[in-house]
């Protein structure tokens, strides 16, 4: 597959085949990136889909300073982050009846469920901790590119990483959901 | 290369994802022979990497490149149509019309402005008229002021007597040579130009 640089390019002498050569490379990316954070298969759709077209709209304001992933992160993270601001009343009211009905069930729960509530107890993270951890655990973006697709040091992501473990394993800890070695 | 306790739990999300050197890879497997905290914060990463992502299905994934490619069109269109819309003839003449009409309607509100203010203005009194004298603030002790400066002909209507000092009187005392040189005085300075 293509260098990145070139599809952008081609994109912009009027190549418009080159967007789906794009999207076809960072779709699977995108979409697992855009349901950590907004936790709703739906909604992960549309969101990756305004991702891309977003990005290829402004695609004039790729500077090339960075990879071109770690700007199509960029963008996938801040439409995330705009769509939970939006309707964070509405999922924080459905969020709390389905933490009551989890903890209430906690006895009985399969291996499938413990993974679906540690993906809740996730979203209880502050913004930039989740951000940190799904970046680093779950995209394996190294310190350095995570800094960049946050727009931080690498001493904040490292900060942020750490105390979202650390506080993540506290709040399963709370509900009585405890991962020993 | 030495790698301390921190900088472990630091890395193991890349030591589980196998993106690091095998120099480094047995380092922290030596350390986690000895720490338990690191044990347990590999546990607890392997633990969160289970936690899968839904497949929305193939058809999502085929459709999806297509349908970017047309929504970036359809808005690409959209900005199009809009910019178009201004460059079109009619509505061209249609702004123009608009900013004509605003002129006019900004002319003629300042016109009826300055009406108004000349208008608010004091009643215009020319100089050439002769004001009213209001009588009715003097009082009988201004008399006999007035009647002094009558005395000293202060207030006397000059009413001159022009035959008194008319030339009449003046050429009738002169004699009929006189009055020819006079007369040729007075062509003569009439024939170069006064």
């Amino acid at each position: 597959m293509e260098d990145d640089i070139r599809l952008v390019e081609r994109y912009i002498a009027g190549d418009g085949r080159s967007i789906e050569e794009l999207v076809m490379k960072y779709q699977k990316q995108i979409y697992a990136l855009v349901y950590r954070m907004i936790n709703d298969i739906e909604e992960t759709k549309d969101l990756t889909q305004n991702t891309f077209v977003k990005a290829i709209n402004g695609i004039r304001n790729f500077r090339k300073e960075a990879s071109f992933k770690t700007w199509l992160y960029q963008i996938a993270i801040n439409t995330s982050l705009n769509h939970i601001r939006q309707s964070r009343y509405v999922e924080t009211e459905l969020e709390e009846s389905i933490m009551g009905n989890q903890a209430s069930a906690l006895s009985d729960i399969i291996e499938n469920e413990k993974r679906n509530y540690i993906k809740r107890c996730l979203d209880e993270l502050p913004e930039r901790q989740r951000l940190a951890i799904v970046l680093r655990v779950y995209d394996g973006l190294s310190c350095s590119e995570t800094a960049k697709v946050m727009g931080c040091s690498e001493g904040a992501v490292k900060a942020h990483y750490h105390n979202g473990v650390k506080r993540l394993r506290e709040i399963l800890k709370e509900k009585g959901y405890e991962i020993r070695s | 290369m030495k790698l301390d306790h921190n900088r472990i739990k630091e890395i193991l999300p890349d030591y589980l994802k196998g993106s690091l050197p095998e120099e480094m890879r047995s380092e922290i497997e030596n350390h986690l022979k000895d720490c338990k905290d690191c044990r347990s914060e590999m546990s607890f990463i392997t633990e969160l990497m289970k936690v899968e992502v839904p497949d929305p299905g193939d058809l999502f994934w085929q459709t999806l490149p297509q349908r970017v490619k047309e929504t970036v069109k359809e808005e690409k269109a959209k900005r199009f149509s809009v910019k178009s819309l201004f460059l079109r003839p009619l509505p061209v003449a249609a702004t123009v019309a608009v900013l004509l009409l605003l002129v006019l309607t900004y002319t003629t509100t300042m016109q009826k402005k300055e009406i108004k203010e000349i208008a608010d203005l004091e009643p215009y009194s020319s100089p050439f008229t002769i004001a009213v004298v209001d009588y009715s603030s003097i009082t009988e002790k201004d008399i006999p002021l007035i009647s002094e400066k009558l005395a000293v002909n202060e207030l006397s209507l000059q009413t001159e007597n022009f035959l008194e000092y008319s030339y009449v009187k003046e050429f009738a005392s002169l004699s009929s040579k006189e009055m020819e040189g006079l007369y040729e005085a007075i062509k003569q300075e009439h024939r170069n130009g006064g």
